[in-house]
């Protein structure tokens, strides 16, 4: 069995749709990517590139919408991804390598050819597979779900919190919240039956997503569900441009070009973002 | 192009032999474990055998000369773990102090143990003499 049988898993389009979705893909990946580093020079002002990369990923974003220059445009914002990576490495975070990965499929595949087309969707969609299924066995492994450990260790970060004490019993989240990060200190655990539930819900959601997705009868539950657990997450995690990015991925499942219908949603999406980070829009926090 | 999405397929299978073996964090290098574990920061003492007495070479804050090789340092523990031990670290103590004759470093790290759901510090230890060279090597701990 070839790698083509695991590829063909993810699905198949319309072939009349396919340039249209890969389209509509590419502008929502490109706009995050420019968004994403903008908002980088925003926040962290000293960073050691400033404002040149930022710069260098909106201008080559810009140039890849010329379509003579598209591919060498996406070849350069390969070697900005690339720069990024090494100048970040080992903490670079994992999305950068999906936008790596992506950024290579764009520039491998002609995406005026047929084949390609469907190689390219085949490969995005398995790159999504991958990060989903194995966010869920990571947290499944290493075992820090199971009572809760994970989110009870985390209920200093505002944003966890607010999920958590809606969800659990007030003695119980004064308790984990009163705990310091010091040795000794703990057991950093929930008891109640809804907060253990939601905990081991976020492993065994990413696990049972992604294995809908290769189903042609499951696929547009699964897709809509992972839409709206990627939202849910999101409330807590606030990695916005991850989220926007994996909601997009996601979106390459739809039969329909379901990505072109929502650009306009993407579009207001980091247009509140840009607001929200130039102070227009206080009380959104997102990293 | 089909090979290199197998590799990237199979290698998330890897990283987590990595991180359970080497304690490499699961949230980098590609692994795809963001929010598998709590994020560990490693602390440092540092001791020194110079003139056959054993001292710190620091205590509370660091020296200013060996902050960036500490933050370095900090920086690829956290997420290498063991696969990173401090190396170069001790060539630059023993680079600062040429009557240095041995360098003990513990890397300090909080740990939730997933059993137990407490806090511990974890301790690794390493220990290097200088060779003939004058470089260092790593030397049997006692």
């Amino acid at each position: 069995m070839g790698f083509d049988a695991v590829l063909a898993w993810t699905g198949s389009d319309d072939p009349a749709t396919r340039r249209a979705k890969i389209r509509a893909f590419e502008t929502v990946f490109l706009v995050g990517l420019a968004s994403e580093a903008i908002h980088g020079a925003l926040r962290f002002s000293n960073a050691p590139d400033g404002w040149l990369r930022p710069l260098l990923v909106v201008a080559f974003a810009l140039v890849a919408q010329w379509e003579r220059v598209r591919r060498i445009a996406l070849c350069a914002l390969l070697a900005t991804s690339l720069a990024q990576i090494a100048g970040s490495f080992p903490l670079t975070a994992n999305h950068v390598f999906l936008q790596l990965y992506i950024l290579a499929l764009f520039v491998v595949c002609d995406i005026e050819r047929p084949e390609e087309q469907a190689l390219f969707l085949d490969s995005a969609r398995w790159l999504f597979w991958l990060v989903f299924f194995f966010a869920g066995v990571q947290k499944l492994v290493h075992g820090y779900y199971d009572h809760g450990e994970y989110f009870a260790s985390n209920l200093s970060r505002e944003s966890f919190a607010s999920v958590w004490a809606l969800i659990t019993p007030t003695a119980e989240f004064e308790r984990l919240s009163a705990l310091t990060y010091t040795a000794g200190s703990g057991p950093f655990r929930f008891d109640s039956p809804l907060a253990l539930a939601l905990s081991n819900a976020a492993w065994a959601t990413e696990i049972a997503i992604p294995v809908l997705l290769l189903f042609d009868r499951t696929r547009p539950l699964a897709v809509w569900g992972a839409v709206g657990f990627i939202i849910f997450t999101e409330w807590m995690a606030r990695e916005l441009h991850f989220g926007a990015l994996f909601v997009a991925g996601i979106l390459l499942y739809a039969p329909t070009p379901a990505i072109r219908r929502a650009l306009p949603l993407f579009a207001l999406f980091y247009a509140v973002l840009f607001a929200a980070r130039i102070g227009w829009l206080p009380g959104i926090t997102f990293y | 192009m089909h090979g290199v999405l197998a590799v990237l397929s199979l290698w998330p299978i890897v990283h987590i032999a990595l991180v359970k073996n080497f304690d490499l964090s699961s949230w980098k290098l590609a692994g795809f474990g963001m929010y598998a574990m709590p994020q560990r920061v490693p602390g440092l003492r540092v001791h020194g055998i110079s003139d056959g007495r054993l001292r710190p070479l620091f205590l509370g804050e660091a020296p200013t000369w060996i902050i960036p090789e500490l933050e370095r340092f900090k920086r690829h523990r956290r997420a290498l773990g063991n696969l990173h031990p401090p190396d170069r670290l001790a060539e630059a103590f023993f680079a600062n102090d040429a009557k240095l004759d041995a360098v003990g470093l513990v890397v300090v790290e909080l740990h939730l143990d997933p059993e137990s759901a407490v806090l511990e510090e974890r301790s690794t230890r390493y220990a290097y003499e200088r060779d003939a060279s004058g470089r260092p090597v790593r030397a049997t701990l006692p």
